[in-house]
């Protein structure tokens, strides 16, 4: 029995009383189940109860197709319409899903069908879970990796294999396991092989298994992981490191899911979702003849593309957070030392970055300073767009940022600072007037901060982040 | 008297009826209440499909 998060109210809108007593009786497992016979009572119904799903047959007692008339309401009162019908003509199908069925099921329909629409049901009315389950499984507000990630909304819903790219310590294994335990609930049957941790001459008898005496060594009979995913997942990453022979044996295994284990003349069978990884580009690997094409068009189906962190550095300080609050032991990260940590490229990406928070929280200090971080992190941080002396555009006159009126814009940022941000980037222009105005008022208030701070309304924290700022960009100039 | 398409539907209705009837009690074949229940329909059922199909038969004989 499919298991589902709740007990659900069943509105079935059927006039044949042999169908209707079909369908309630599979129903009555998950829930209640209120019936109806024509649209009327149906439409009264909707009005005045809560249902979670409708069954609509198209035609009722009162006339051919009008079930029709009974989808809209339902899916406005936020009912979930599936359509049961012994029409197949395209015209009923079209305007079905037009009015808001959700899922058109041709009679006579089996339990099976019945199911799969019960747990779409369940996993699409959780669209809001996966949203807080990437907030918590894997962190990021990136809105296009959002965006990327929101597929598994489709992926959950059938066994069409995946595959997932994206440089090293991005967290593919995490995706595919995050993937695993929304459909399984939880994460048995998540088998995993790393194809570039195991030798070559290993691989065959990890992935098949073996018969003990298959060869030396083999002392006794051992599953492979094929049919340890049997009924669930198998996640192989960096496949693309995997020897050409032996992506001809998987293809076999995929196609036909059985496979026979080393010195074993009895086949084994398996049917198991395929979620493969890779931090390279397997079509030029095709194309090299290093992968073969077959295999390539039969792992990939759902594509997910995860970015590294260079290229998201707004989710480097969410991260941080995050791995801090792990440890009960909690340590502050000053502004500039998170400055230095956004401005690195993180070549390791979420893996690297997750090693260097653990190695600072466990410092004796609690407020983590520049000293703290690891040399190679300082030496290739690119806080902030360094801006040149030679560039003329980088100077903006003070009276310019208050009272300038863009003629493109109409607004009180210059054509001038338009053309700066567009050379440098906001965050850069950002940093420049904050460096300018700090400079200018602190310069007018005769170098008194208490009054500086008062003008600029600004904390103590930010000036003097500011300040470190200016002091080391003069002291740049001053070596150059 | 119905036209033949509306026959057609109605047969093709009535043998799923009693397909996914039948496919019930097979899987839950000691539910003697539900026996009960469907077996009476199921029949009248049967009926209302033979008397269709006798009737499409001598509209298309015609």
């Amino acid at each position: 029995m499919l298991k589902l998060k709740k007990q659900m109210n069943f509105l079935i809108i059927e006039d044949d009383q042999l169908s209707r007593l079909t369908l309630s009786n599979l129903l009555k497992e998950y829930g209640l189940v209120y019936e109806a016979k024509d649209s009327q009572s149906a439409i009264d119904l909707i009005n005045d109860g809560q249902f979670d799903m409708a069954f609509i047959d198209l035609d009722l007692e009162d006339g051919d197709l009008k079930g029709l008339e009974i989808i809209s309401p339902a899916s406005r009162k936020g009912i979930y319409p599936v359509v049961l019908s012994g029409r197949e003509e395209d015209g009923c199908i079209e305007e079905a899903y037009l009015k808001g069925c959700q899922d058109y099921l041709v009679k006579p329909f089996n339990k099976a069908s019945l199911d799969m629409v019960l747990k779409k049901f369940s996993l699409i009315e959780g669209k809001g879970t996966l949203r807080k389950v990437l907030a918590t499984n894997y962190i990021t507000q990136d809105e296009p990796l959002i965006k990327e990630l929101e597929i598994i909304n489709e992926i959950v819903l059938n066994d069409k294999p995946v595959l997932i790219f994206g440089p090293t310590g991005t967290g593919k294994s995490h995706i595919a396991k995050t993937i695993h335990e929304l459909i399984h609930g939880n994460d048995d049957k998540f088998i995993a092989l790393n194809c570039s941790e195991i030798p070559e001459n290993l691989l065959e008898s990890e992935l098949f298994g073996y018969e003990k005496g298959a060869f030396s060594g083999a002392d006794k009979n051992k599953k492979g992981k094929l049919e340890l995913a049997d009924g669930g997942t198998l996640f192989l990453d960096e496949i693309a490191t995997m020897p050409l022979l032996l992506q001809k044996k998987l293809l076999k295994a995929i196609e036909e899911k059985t496979f026979y284990p080393l010195g074993s003349e009895k086949s084994v069978k398996s049917n198991f979702r395929l979620v493969s990884a890779t931090c390279e580009d397997l079509k030029s690997l095709v194309a090299k003849g290093d992968f073969r094409e077959d295999l390539y068009f039969r792992i990939e189906g759902y594509n997910i593309n995860l970015k590294s962190l260079a290229e998201r550095k707004g989710d480097i300080a969410l991260l941080v957070k995050h791995f801090l609050k792990k440890s009960i032991r909690r340590v502050v990260i000053p502004a500039d030392v998170m400055n230095v940590l956004e401005g690195y490229q993180w070549p390791g990406n979420i893996r690297e970055l997750r090693k260097c928070v653990e190695m600072l929280q466990s410092k004796a200090s609690g407020i983590i300073g520049l000293n703290d971080l690891p040399s190679n992190i300082v030496a290739n941080s690119h806080p902030c767009e360094k801006v040149s002396v030679s560039t003329p555009v980088a100077t903006i006159k003070t009276n310019e940022v208050v009272t300038s009126v863009s003629t493109a814009t109409a607004s009180f940022i210059s054509d001038q600072q338009i053309n700066y941000i567009s050379e440098h980037g906001l965050k850069a222009f950002i940093e420049k007037v904050e460096d300018e105005m700090v400079d200018y008022f602190y310069k007018q208030n005769s170098e008194k901060v208490r009054q500086t701070l008062q003008q600029l309304k600004i904390s103590n924290s930010s000036f003097y982040r500011i300040m470190d700022r200016l002091k080391a960009e003069s002291n740049g100039q001053l070596t150059q | 008297m119905k036209d033949q398409s509306k026959l057609i539907h109605d047969i093709n209705s009535g043998l799923s009826s009693l397909s996914q009837a039948i496919e019930l009690i097979d899987t839950d074949n000691t539910n003697t209440e539900l026996l009960s229940q469907i077996t009476p329909l199921a029949l009248e059922k049967i009926t209302q499909v033979l008397a269709d199909w006798e009737e499409l038969k001598n509209q298309i004989r015609e």
